[in-house]
């Protein structure tokens, strides 16, 4: 239960693309290939490890459903990562990256650390979508890209793992405030004390711009 | 001052609700013996900027806060004493040239440090830096005070500061009196352990600059509030009022967030006392079985509606808006508990009834099956043999956390189906219904509470024990907080009406 960071993730995309599946695979190491449709947003949570550091990811599974869209926007904010979702068995759930994207960059803080992923990779004879497809819409945004089977648990492990790692790495490099919590990553509790020095934390010489 | 008190009660007198009626807190008086005019004036003020510091408070890490102001409090007295020194030498400007009645502004400005001190800065002292309400103050007196002096009329605050610090000068001649005055506002305002630590002359010195900096600061600061609200007033008189019925509760604190920090603060002292702890507390096993964040965000779409509500009621007027309002008021009636039974308790069979029933009539696509279950597993839990008082009680506060939590979820779930929801000519149905949903589910807890205490009673006959109080408590607690989220989802409801 004790961890260093904890990081808020998001997961979007298309209804249907496997959002809650991807997630159930990742917390419960399970497969439930009838699902209900989400409503608003569902959570999980689990402990990772990214060098030697605890940390807790705390992961927000939006509805894909578009009479949730205005909602769950509003969920976009204070996430540290987003897992952008589609299927590779449906070419509209690749068609509307563009407009899911630019959402998310719209509601949600500039450093977030997006990985693209295209789900149901054990259906292969269904594949609509190429891998390179994904590969070039991901290199055009500047997304991290990979190709995840909530089914099989293929690449589910790293795809959230990675987001982590790559989220880490922003707060080696001082990208992200990590006492700023708008931007979705929270310092564990028994951490809270001796981390006032890292890149970012010194927010207390400018107190003057306070109202 | 009288006259937007009297305001303020017709206002309130239109709007008055079931819950806590709260007066925007930016106008809100505490009771304040009249001692002057001005000192009054101080109030308002303060209570604004307490607001001010509790937002602060929320987004800093509060230890970190209070390390922090140890840490920097050195480096802030040097640069106030600069600061000081640079006072006193204005200071041999001002008296010449002062062109109020010195003796009458001192007093003022006397009473208004009596009124801090009787007052006690609450909010200040627990969170807010001074150091930055020192450099925001003095800051402001630089910038603003020009300006002010002139357009409105208010004294400057180094005005007053300086004028205040002729009469310290005067007190240095006299120690005693002097100690009495610093050492009570330092009392008021900073760590006292820090200053009863260092009682050095100069730090005397400082601080009591600093906090007439501080209430010349707020003089400005209030000024400048006052005047920019007449000045809104004078284009819309009846703002007051609108701000009074639309904005109602807009400064109510979060209630997850609360939650929150009692879990944090749960969790730091169980750590410096032993790990088993943790496992206890219902701040944490509420967290952990989700129920604060399924509270979180139903806040968050409550706050959405309040606010659409908010907009979409600004366009209407007259007739229309009256309208309007009691539809709101109407909803907001059924949605409001009824206290009179409040021993009533259900079986389990009776739950799930009363649940079935209100879903079908608020929406079928959210699943009960959850809290259903939970509440099952619980029951049979309660049957089960156990081998220690002890155990009892954790898996009382368990069970009361963990059916809380579903509680969240599912009014969470609720609260986005009725928002998406087009078919709304039931509202006033789905209200009630909802109303029977809080009420089933509070009869469920006080059931689960009842049954571990008469469990703890066989093992603790004569009552020598915390736990059957500690269950009841957490049972009330979870109670409160099930209501107060069933609350959250009227601005929902409401919304779905216009």
């Amino acid at each position: 239960m004790s961890y260093a960071y904890l990081f808020k993730y998001i997961i979007i995309g298309d209804t249907g693309v496997g959002k809650s599946c991807l997630l159930l695979q990742f917390t419960d190491k399970r497969f439930q290939p009838v699902h209900d449709l989400t409503i608003g947003v569902e959570f999980g949570a689990r402990l990772v490890t990214i060098e030697t550091k605890p940390i807790k990811l705390q992961i927000w599974d939006t509805a894909g459903q578009e009479a949730f869209r205005s909602i769950t926007r509003s969920y976009y904010r204070g996430a540290a990562g987003a897992l952008l979702v589609y299927d590779i068995t449906r070419r509209d759930t690749f068609n509307h990256l563009t407009t899911w994207l630019e959402d998310a960059r719209q509601h949600s803080n500039s450093n977030m650390v997006i990985m693209l992923i295209g789900n149901k990779s054990d259906l292969e004879a269904k594949r609509e979508v190429k891998k390179e497809e994904g590969e070039a819409f991901a290199r055009e945004h500047g997304l991290v890209f990979m190709e995840t089977s909530a089914k099989t648990s293929d690449n589910v492990e790293e795809a959230f793992i990675n987001t982590a790692k790559e989220i880490y790495e922003k707060i080696q490099e001082g990208v992200f405030d990590i006492n700023n919590e708008a931007n979705g990553i929270k310092i564990g509790p028994q951490h809270s004390t001796g981390n006032n020095s890292i890149p970012g934390g010194n927010n207390r010489s400018n107190g003057n711009g306070c109202c | 001052m009288s006259d937007s008190e009297v305001e303020f009660e017709s206002a309130d007198e239109g709007s008055q609700g079931g819950d806590g009626w709260e007066i925007e807190s930016d106008f809100d008086l505490p009771d304040v013996k009249p001692l002057s005019v001005e000192s009054k004036l101080i109030g308002p003020t303060l209570s604004a900027l307490s607001n001010v510091s509790d937002k602060v408070n929320t987004e800093q890490n509060f230890k970190r806060e209070n390390e922090n102001t140890k840490q920097s409090e050195k480096n802030d007295a040097s640069s106030a004493v600069a600061m000081a020194q640079s006072k006193l030498d204005k200071l041999v400007v001002n008296n010449d040239n002062c062109t109020q009645p010195g003796p009458k502004v001192s007093e003022v400005v006397q009473n208004e440090i009596k009124q801090t001190n009787t007052q006690g800065w609450g909010g200040w002292s627990s969170g807010w830096s001074v150091n930055s309400l020192l450099s925001t103050a003095s800051a402001l007196t630089n910038q603003v005070s020009q300006g002010i002096t002139n357009v409105i009329g208010a004294p400057a605050p180094e005005q007053l500061a300086s004028v205040d610090k002729d009469k310290e000068i005067k007190d240095l001649k006299e120690p005693k009196v002097n100690d009495e005055l610093t050492e009570e506002s330092s009392e008021s305002i900073l760590d006292t352990n820090y200053f009863l630590s260092n009682v050095s002359q100069i730090t005397k010195i400082v601080e009591t600059t600093g906090s007439k900096i501080i209430s010349g600061g707020l003089d400005t600061l209030e000024t400048v509030g006052k005047k920019t609200l007449e000045v809104l007033q004078d284009g819309d008189p009846g703002l007051r009022k609108k701000r009074a019925i639309f904005f109602q509760n807009t400064e109510k604190i979060n209630l997850s967030q609360v939650l929150q920090e009692a879990k944090e603060k749960a969790e730091v002292e169980s750590k410096q006392n032993n790990q088993v702890e943790i496992r206890k507390g219902y701040a944490y096993l509420l967290d952990s079985f989700q129920g604060l964040i399924h509270l979180e965000s139903l806040e968050l779409l409550s706050k959405q509606c309040q606010m659409k509500l908010q907009t979409v009621l600004l366009s209407y007027s007259g007739t229309q808006l009256t309208d309007i309002q009691d539809k709101l008021d109407q909803i907001k009636d059924l949605c409001y508990l009824d206290y009179d039974d409040d021993e009533k308790i259900m079986t389990i069979e009776e739950f799930k009834n009363s649940l079935i029933t209100c879903i079908n009539q608020i929406s079928t696509d959210v699943k009960i099956e959850k809290i259903l279950r939970v509440s099952h597993l619980i029951d049979e839990k309660s049957n089960k043999e156990f081998d220690s008082e002890d155990s009892i009680h954790d898996e009382a506060i368990s069970a009361l956390a963990e059916l809380t939590a579903a509680a969240m979820e599912l009014f969470y779930k609720l609260g986005e189906m009725i928002m998406i929801d087009t078919q709304n000519q039931l509202v006033t149905v789905k209200a009630e219904k909802l109303s029977l949903l809080n009420e089933s589910v509070c009869c469920r807890i006080r059931f689960i509470a009842n049954k571990y205490a008469s469990l703890l009673t066989k093992y603790d006959a004569d009552g020598t024990s915390n736990n059957i109080s500690d269950v009841y408590l957490e049972s009330s607690n979870s109670s409160s907080y099930i209501q107060d989220a069933a609350q959250l989802l009227i601005p929902i409801l409401q919304l779905s009406v216009i």
